[in-house]
């Protein structure tokens, strides 16, 4: 049985990897692009000088400030499976600054774009020595301006949560002036296709020679050189998907939407969910079984048709539908009838005061109708399948030999065939899990109740990835612990089985 | 006079259906005496297996209906009996045997409990008792280490000792007639030697009379005493073994011996049974 | 032997599985509802427009809605013009495919339908290229406000034109002023007509909203079910039939798509993606394809050991064509069946995506109008209507599916 167990679990592995693949790949398809950002907050373009002032550019730079935040926090900065940017040198830069210029920065090609995002304004660290580099040398004036800009935003050290709690206070301070450093001595400029890069800011070469005096620090190169690490060593692991995986390893994924961490906010969430869907669960087949062997015992009875032709509709029917529909008819008060069942959340105001019995009558008050609902679109399914399979064990050959022998119909049923039904039933049970969850999600969004679907649904009309990632990552692991379950349970029941890994 | 053991009398089997009818069995009589080996005999289609599941009133009805005739049991109507005498006689009186034995049995049971089962529908033995009978029972019908097989499930053993189970859940309450349909078809040609000698053995020493439905002549020669040939729903020729063999009056009769393989006979294709229908 | 029965007409199994399956009277009440959901949203314009179907005035006799059909001002997406084309083109071929019932093998007119539908549908995406506005110019008019009901009722009555306007006076994109939530059977003053089923939050009339809705979830349900199928029927045979290591892969890669709840999956993609209905269908397609995947290969497995393939393979045929002209017809049943309850699922899931916010919100889609109604909860109108129609469109598909997997294989049903 350990065996088995064993060899359930290591299946599960490639899987449970695949999945977060497929979720890494997915959040990577993430919307509007630092470029576009930069471009309507004014961060680059002709509108940071077309009002003119220090105060109004700073604001703006603040913005793409914010967002290059966000893309670091979530590891978005980097390239997904392959990080080259240790091996660019100055002329690389150089090279693509000129281009820049050529072919102006609006650019309408997005693979251009996004070349230009990830190589210039997101490279971090990595950029800092070429670009600085770059910046001294007095052969490049042309592109100074746009490389100072670039110097920048990859100097800029972007402070996580957790930094500012657990670093001392002179190292955050530090930072904090250099951030501040940074941001007082971009250069402006504007910049069109036609005109290449003008530059109008009156102090550019003073801000050029501030940058240079700031980073010929040998102690600030030695701390951004220990930040990009080496080359080799971060074309592997200074990837997106490594920093993925360490962030969902050890719990350290961040929900800018939130700001909070977001297995925090999934703490707070998943037992919702987690007992909603087992109740449910434990509801459906409680009343599908009996259902099913009740129809089945009685086929071809008005009896069974009727129970047949009721399934078959309730189970086309939405449960979004159903849902929908008792919220507006019991949950809401109208000219026509008062409200029967509370229309959100799963306690009343205050009910944390009540005494245990009335908390426990609160509470199930609240969450009858979800449950109803939930368990109703696994219910109908069960209940078809479970009748089904039981005429089609009815026929078996087995059940003739128990005939043969004397058995009653009670016991042909109940003892020889429900529980061979049993098995197959156990198998599309698991089936059902998946869409289970799906189903959370809708029931959790009708009657508001903070569970992880409607967490998950936030996240995604936020667009917030890590939230979804980290989301998506516990439903998903809650639904292989249920298939999982679902196995032993197999196992458990189907001698065949139990015996192969005993 | 005194009754014979099994009668059927102008026995109809018809399975109605949505959109039709379909007469299976149409007016089959025979008789089956104490002791006595009848062979019910006839290609696919014919009738025998659901004249044969009838005696138990296996089919399920509906789609099956009994329009008109009799199956006499030592002359009680088996058609008309209620279901509580109808499950003493399952089992009890007749036992029943039946083609696959792959599938025959129950595979979330061990198969000492299925045999069990039968005892304890119909006997009085308490569990230690009806244990021990079934290590009996197994011992019987030759399967070896029988404290091992009774906790085993079906899925451990071979097809011929799960046809050796069924035989003694067929054979636990020591019934007067056991139905045998096809028992051997599904077997290898080794085990299906082995299966005939053991209800040919089973036979002799109780005394009991076998309904043998089979499509094998050879086996019927070796095993009956009696042969019934069906064909489309009827009885086309019955009498004594040997009768029938040395003296075939129906063409078909004639047609389905002619057509065996016989060594020592060489021939540029077999003759099918269709050749002597035409004649 | 007199009483050996007659052999039975030869027919194909096909033919014996249609014909048990119209003998149903629920097939036949399905394959109706069937008909007319497509029709409704094939003729959505002729049900609901403000403009003239025919308009007869001293310049003479002109069909502003017909003409409307192919004004890119009007109709905004590729469906819209595939379902206009289809109304134009629908009624000649009906005549063609009677006129050749004689000579023609019924799969071959149906394959010929087939063919000719998808042809437009994807001719129907030309002028939608981005960047080729030459394509676009032909069919890019101004809207045809002078025979608008609206201009008419302006008119005095004795100077007004002959016209015959469409039953229900209502544009599908226009939003009327004062027509928030209005209630059913409310007038409207502009166009003279009445809001049958009342008016959604955004001022539009509900019924014009369900005909145009029809649209999406038919394209939907064609859409993302074929791509489901074309991507899961190939991995599918090449799992089945080359077995190996490939089948390992692509079953690891199946089980791993099984495992993922498909609404969740589908519902990240798209809130990472623009929420464009085409952009929702490829996604609802591309998630759909594992039961597809697995059904094929199961018929792969159990046909390549049989004798006609290895038949085959000893004649030296190409794999290829062993796979989809030998193989492929018996997997053909089971598929039909699964296609049935994947248009449905697919039609479902998008309504679900609609429901919970992530619809396209520029589409007249069903579960768009009911994610109104949950948010305006107190307006029932705008939870019957579009439910009863996903639950109909549902219903129906999942009945006709039932009834053709009972027809197709009658002995697992009684």
């Amino acid at each position: 049985m350990l065996a088995y167990v064993i060899r359930r679990l290591l299946l599960m592995i490639p899987t449970f990897i695949g999945i977060l693949i497929i979720n890494f790949a997915v959040l990577r398809l993430q919307g509007p692009t630092l470029v576009e950002q930069m471009q309507v907050t004014g961060g680059m373009g002709e509108g940071a000088t077309a009002g003119g002032g220090d105060r109004k550019v700073q604001g703006a730079a603040k913005d793409v400030e914010n967002y290059l935040d966000r893309f670091r926090r979530s590891g978005n900065d980097l390239p997904a499976i392959l990080n080259l940017r240790g091996f660019y040198n100055t002329a690389d830069y150089a090279r693509w600054l000129r281009d820049t210029v050529a072919n102006g920065r609006h650019q309408d090609k997005p693979s251009a774009r996004n070349k230009l995002e990830k190589e210039l304004w997101l490279a971090g660290p990595q950029a800092v020595a070429p670009l600085v580099a770059l910046v001294a040398d007095e052969a490049n004036a042309d592109i100074h301006a746009l490389a100072v800009q670039a110097l920048t935003y990859c100097a800029y050290i972007t402070l996580n949560p957790r930094d500012l709690s657990g670093l001392p206070a002179s190292e955050l301070q530090r930072i904090q002036q250099r951030n501040e450093t940074l941001r007082n001595n971009r250069i402006l400029h504007t910049n069109t296709r036609e005109a290449g890069v003008t530059v109008v800011d009156p102090k550019a070469a003073e801000k050029r020679a501030v940058l240079l005096a700031l980073f010929a620090e040998p102690q600030i190169q030695a701390e951004y050189a220990a930040r990009s690490g080496g080359a080799l060593s971060a074309m592997v692991f200074n990837t997106g998907f490594v920093d993925f995986m360490v962030k969902l390893a050890t719990l350290d994924l961040y929900s800018e939407s939130r700001k909070e961490y977001v297995f925090t906010v999934i703490a707070d969430r998943w037992s919702i969910t987690f007992w909603l869907n087992t109740i449910a669960i434990l509801i459906a087949w409680a009343v599908s079984i009996p259902l099913g062997i009740r129809s089945a015992r009685r086929i071809g009875t008005l009896e069974d048709r009727t129970t047949t032709t009721t399934l078959f509709l309730a189970w086309s029917m939405p449960s979004m539908f159903l849902g929908t529909l008792l919220l507006y008819h019991l949950c809401t008060d109208t000219a026509a009838s008062k409200a029967w069942f509370p229309n959100r959340g799963l306690s009343s105001d205050g009910a944390m005061w009540f005494p245990t019995g009335a908390y426990l009558l609160d509470l199930l008050w609240h969450a009858f109708l979800p449950l109803v609902v939930l368990s109703y679109a696994s219910f109908t399914a069960l209940s078809r399948y479970m009748r089904a399979n039981l005429l089609e064990q009815l026929d078996a050959d087995y059940v003739r030999t128990a005939r043969a022998k004397g058995c009653s119909d009670d016991t042909v049923v109940y003892g020889h065939a429900s529980r061979n039904s049993l098995i197959t039933m156990i198998t599309l049970g698991s089936g059902l899990l998946a869409e289970l969850f799906s189903g959370a999600l809708i029931v959790e969004l009708i009657f508001s109740i903070p569970g992880l679907g409607w967490l998950m649904l936030e996240a995604a009309v936020e667009r917030d990835a890590p939230l979804l990632m980290g989301s998506t990552v516990i439903s998903v692991s809650l639904l292989l612990v249920g298939i999982l379950i679902a196995d032993l349970l197999y196992a458990v029941a189907d001698p065949r089985i139990r015996s192969r890994y005993v | 006079m005194t009754d014979p053991l099994l009668q059927f009398d102008d026995l109809h089997v018809t399975f109605v259906l949505r959109d039709r009818k379909v007469e299976a069995v149409k007016g089959v009589s025979f008789t089956v005496e104490p002791g006595q080996v009848v062979a019910l005999v006839g290609e696919s289609g014919s009738g025998k297996s659901v004249s044969s599941m009838s005696c138990l009133r296996l089919l399920q009805e509906p789609p099956a209906t009994y329009p008109s005739g009799k199956i006499l049991w030592k002359g009680e109507n088996i058609l008309q009996m209620k279901a509580e005498r109808l499950r003493k006689l399952r089992g009890g009186e007749i036992g029943m045997i039946f083609q696959e034995p792959m599938t025959a049995l129950n595979p979330t049971w061990t198969c000492g409990a299925q045999v069990a089962e039968a005892l304890e529908l119909h006997t009085t033995l308490d569990a230690a008792g009806r244990k021990a009978r079934v290590i009996e029972l197994f011992n019987q019908v030759g399967i070896p280490q029988p404290e091992t097989r009774y906790d085993q499930y079906p899925h451990e053993l071979s097809g011929g000792m799960r046809q050796r189970i069924c035989i003694s859940i067929a054979l636990a309450c020591d019934p007067k007639l056991l139905i045998a349909d096809e028992p051997t078809t599904a077997l290898d040609v080794t085990i299906q030697a082995q299966i005939l000698d053991l209800i040919k053995r089973l036979q002799r020493e109780r005394g009991m009379a076998v309904l043998f439905i089979t499509h094998d002549l050879g086996v019927v020669a070796e095993l009956a005493d009696r042969v019934v040939l069906m064909r489309h729903g009827q009885v086309v020729e019955q009498g004594p073994v040997a009768e029938v063999y040395a003296n075939p009056q129906h063409a078909y009769t004639k047609g389905l011996l002619a057509c065996r393989p016989r060594l020592g006979v060489k021939r540029d294709r077999l003759p099918t049974v269709d050749d002597f229908m035409r004649a | 032997m007199s009483d050996v029965p007659a052999p039975p007409r030869l027919q194909s199994p096909g033919q014996l599985a249609w014909e048990r399956f119209i003998a149903r009277g629920s097939s036949r009440f399905g394959m109706v509802v069937m008909g007319l959901i497509v029709s409704v949203g094939i003729y959505a314009p002729f049900l609901s427009n403000e403009l003239a179907l025919v308009w007869w005035d001293k310049n003479g006799l002109s069909f502003p809605a017909f003409a409307d059909l192919f004004n890119r001002r009007s109709y905004q997406k590729p469906h819209d013009l595939f379902f206009n084309v289809t109304a134009l083109l629908l009624p000649p071929l009906l005549i063609i495919q009677w006129l050749v019932r004689q000579h023609v093998r019924i799969s071959r007119r149906i394959l010929g339908m087939v063919g000719i539908v998808v042809a437009v549908g994807l001719l129907c995406w030309a002028p939608f290229i981005p960047g080729k506005n030459g394509w676009t110019a032909a069919w890019d008019h101004r809207p045809f406000v002078e025979q608008n009901i609206q201009t008419w009722r302006e008119l005095p009555p004795d100077s007004r034109p002959l016209a015959v306007f469409a039953p229900v006076k209502h544009r599908f994109d226009a939003t009327y002023p004062g027509a928030v939530l209005q209630s059913p059977g409310t007038h409207n003053p502009l166009t003279g007509g009445t809001y049958w089923l009342g008016t959604d939050a955004g001022g539009h009339d509900v019924l014009t909203h369900l005909f145009f809705g029809a649209r999406i979830s038919l394209t939907v349900g064609l859409v993302a079910t074929g791509l489901a199928f074309f991507i899961g029927i190939i991995i599918g045979a090449v799992s089945g039939y080359f077995g190996g290591w490939i089948d390992i892969l692509l079953q690891r890669m199946v089980e791993i798509m099984m495992c993922f709840p498909t609404f969740i999956l589908i519902l990240t993609v798209v809130a990472m993606l623009d929420r464009d209905i085409f952009i929702i269908m490829v996604v609802i397609g591309l998630t759909g394809w594992a039961g597809v995947a697995r059904l094929v290969r199961g018929e792969f497995l159990s046909h390549s050991v049989r004798d006609y393939v290895v038949a085959a393979e000893a004649l030296g045929l190409p794999k290829w064509r062993i796979m989809f002209r030998h193989i492929m017809p018996n997997a053909i049943a089971p598929l039909i069946i699964s296609a049935t309850f994947g248009i449905a699922g697919s039609v479902g899931a998008e309504s679900g995506l609609a429901f919970v916010g992530l619809g396209d919100p520029t589409t007249p889609s069903w579960g768009v109008l009911m994610e109104q109604g949950r948010q305006n909860i107190r307006y029932p109108w705008l939870i019957y209507t579009p439910g009863l129609a996903i639950f109909i469109i549902v219903m129906t598909l999942n009945l006709l599916g039932n009834n053709l997997r009972e027809a197709i294989d009658p002995k697992n049903h009684r």
